[in-house]
C-alpha cells in the first residue's frame, strides 16, 4: 500500500459520467465499453464515449473505485484513433493489461483485461449495431434470469426440514433451477436440475422442467417415488424434441417418520450428506442417463437413513467448474472439502464466498446454485 | 478445441479431439462433429486430449452418438483423463458410447 493509500473495506464503485472540461469524443464508428467484472452479478457496463477518461480512488476521477488497493489517480484512458490506450498515472500498485504491469501507454486490444488494484475491468470495442444487438441480447438474458429467480421457492425456517439455497446467474446464464414442497405431512420433495447450455433457450427449458415438477404436473406419477418422476420426466422431454437439449437432476424423497430419504438421479453428480460426527460429506450418488438422452430405459434409485442433525446439499456444476487463482481447472473433488461450509445457517452464501475467493477474478462461467435442506 | 480425423481401420474413423470442450470448444466442432457422425457407422473419438468436458460439449457428444447410434452404427470413447472420465461416466454419455483405453479395444467394439 502506497503513501497515497488509505485503507478501506469499501470496494465500490461510482461512474460520474462525462468530465467536466471539454471531451473529445470517441471514433463515431465504434462503441468503446469497460465491463467491470464485478464480485458475482452480471458485469457492470462503463461506456467511453467521453474521453479522456481518469480512473482513481477519489474525485476528480471520473471513474471511481474505492479502496486502498487503488491510487487517487491512478490510470488515464484516450482516444487512440479507432482504439483506446491506456496509460499510468505513477500509482502505487500500478495498472496491468492481461496480467503485465505497463509502463507508459498502452493500446488495448479487444477483450484485454486491465486490472487496477482488486478491481478487474475487461474492454470490449464493437461496432454500434453489433453493440445494440449485444445490449439487446443482455436484456433478454436479464428477463429470462429475473424468470427462473422467480420460480425458485422461498427458504424454509423452522419445521421437520429447514431449506436454505444461493442461486446466482452467470452473464451467460445457464440452465440451472431447483425447487422443493411438502408432498404432504409425511414427506418433503426436492430437486435440482441443470439444462445443458447457455443462454435464454436452456433457462427458460429448466423453467419449463421446474415447473412441471413443483406443481406436479406428471399424469399418473407418484412424485413420492423418485424412479417414476424421472421416468416420466425422459418421456416428456426427450432431446430430439428440445432442441437437442438434455437436463441432469437429482431428485430425492424424505420421509419425516422413518428419517429416510429415497433418491435417484438422471447424469447428476451426487448429493452429499453432512451428519453430526462424520468427518466427510457422505456422498448421496446413483448412476442414470442424463435427462432426455436415453427414453424407456428404467431408472435406479437409492436409499440413505438421516441422522438428527444432519443437512443434504445439492448443487449444480457450476459451483465446481472454475478455475482457480493458480490456473487449476477444478473437478467435484475439489469441492468436497469446502461443503461443510454449506451445511449450516447461511451455508449456501457462505460456500459461494469461499468459491469466490479462490477462483480467479472475474465473473463465474456457469450458474452456482447451492440447496441445502437441513433435518433437525 | 480441435478435431482431426483419420481412418484407422476399414470403415473405421477416429475422431480426435483436442483442448476444452466447453460452450467455446463446443461452438467449434460441433457442425464439423455432427456431421462426421451423421455420415459413420463406426466412430472412435479420442479424447486423451481433452482438459475439460462442460454440459454443452457433453451435448455436442450426445447428439453425435444418437446420430451414429440411429443408422446402427456404433461409437466408443477412447482414453479420456481420469477427469473427463468422472463427468462422462456421470452424465451417462458412456451408456450410448462406452469407453475404452486402447485402439484395437476400441477398433473391435465398433466393428461388427
Amino acid at each position: 500500500m502506497g503513501p497515497d493509500a488509505e485503507p478501506s473495506s469499501d470496494a465500490t464503485v461510482t461512474f460520474r459520467g462525462p468530465p467536466q472540461r471539454p471531451a473529445v469524443p470517441a471514433a463515431d464508428r465504434f462503441v468503446h465499453l469497460l465491463l467491470l467484472l464485478d464480485d458475482g452479478g452480471p458485469a457492470r457496463r462503463i461506456p467511453l464515449d467521453s474521453l479522456p477518461l481518469t480512473v482513481g480512488r477519489a474525485p476528480p476521477a471520473e471513474l471511481v473505485l474505492e479502496g486502498g488497493t487503488v491510487s487517487r489517480r491512478h490510470c488515464v484512458l484516450e482516444s487512440a484513433g479507432d482504439s483506446i490506450a491506456i496509460a499510468d498515472l505513477g500509482s502505487t500498485n500500478g495498472t496491468f493489461v492481461d496480467g503485465t504491469r505497463i509502463d507508459g501507454q498502452v493500446v488495448l486490444a479487444d477483450g484485454a483485461e486491465i486490472d487496477v488494484g482488486i478491481y478487474r475491468l475487461r474492454y470490449q470495442r464493437r461496432h454500434k449495431a453489433e453493440a445494440a444487438e449485444a445490449a439487446a441480447i443482455d436484456d433478454e438474458l436479464q428477463q429470462a434470469s429475473a424468470y427462473v429467480a422467480s420460480i425458485l421457492p422461498p427458504p424454509v425456517d423452522g419445521g421437520p426440514v429447514e431449506v436454505e439455497w444461493f442461486y446466482q446467474p452467470s452473464t451467460r446464464l445457464g440452465g440451472d433451477a431447483f425447487g422443493y414442497r411438502m408432498l404432504d405431512d409425511a414427506r418433503f420433495a426436492i430437486f435440482v436440475l441443470d439444462v445443458s447450455g447457455h443462454g435464454a433457450g436452456a433457462a427458460l427449458h429448466a423453467v419449463s422442467v421446474a415447473n412441471t415438477l413443483r406443481q406436479g404436473m406428471l399424469p399418473g406419477v407418484a412424485f413420492d417415488d423418485p424412479a417414476a418422476v424421472i421416468e416420466s420426466l425422459n418421456r416428456v422431454f426427450p432431446m430430439e424434441q428440445h432442441n437437442g437439449l438434455f437436463f441432469t437432476i437429482w431428485y430425492g424423497v424424505y420421509d419425516i417418520a422413518t428419517r429416510t430419504l429415497r433418491y435417484a438421479a438422471g447424469g447428476h453428480h451426487a448429493g452429499y450428506l453432512i451428519s453430526p460426527g462424520q468427518a466427510e460429506p457422505t456422498p448421496l450418488a446413483i448412476r442414470n442417463p442424463a435427462v432426455g438422452m436415453l427414453v424407456g430405459r428404467p431408472v435406479a434409485t437409492a436409499a440413505a437413513s438421516v441422522p438428527p442433525g444432519s443437512a443434504l446439499s445439492l448443487f449444480t456444476d457450476g459451483v465446481f467448474e472454475i478455475i482457480d487463482r493458480q490456473g487449476q481447472q477444478w473437478g467435484l473433488n475439489h469441492i468436497l472439502p469446502l461443503l461443510p461450509v454449506a451445511a449450516g445457517k447461511g451455508g449456501p452464501r457462505a460456500l459461494y464466498e469461499q468459491v469466490r475467493a479462490v477462483a480467479r477474478p472475474g465473473l463465474l462461467d456457469d450458474d452456482f446454485s447451492v440447496v441445502t435442506a437441513r433435518f433437525p | 478445441m480441435q478435431l482431426e480425423t483419420e481412418e484407422v481401420a476399414s470403415g473405421v474413423t477416429k475422431a480426435k479431439l483436442t483442448g476444452r470442450l466447453d460452450i467455446d470448444g463446443a461452438h467449434r466442432i460441433d457442425l464439423h462433429f455432427n456431421v462426421l457422425a451423421g455420415s459413420r457407422r463406426a466412430l472412435i473419438v479420442d479424447m486423451a486430449g481433452v482438459t475439460f468436458v462442460a454440459s454443452m460439449g457433453l451435448r455436442t457428444l450426445m447428439l453425435g452418438f444418437k446420430a451414429v447410434a440411429s443408422k446402427n452404427g456404433k461409437a466408443v470413447i477412447l482414453s479420456p483423463t481420469p477427469e473427463v472420465q468422472d463427468v462422462l461416466v456421470s452424465s451417462g454419455i458412456d451408456m450410448l458410447a462406452p469407453i475404452v483405453f486402447s485402439l484395437p479395444d476400441a477398433i473391435a467394439a465398433v466393428v461388427g
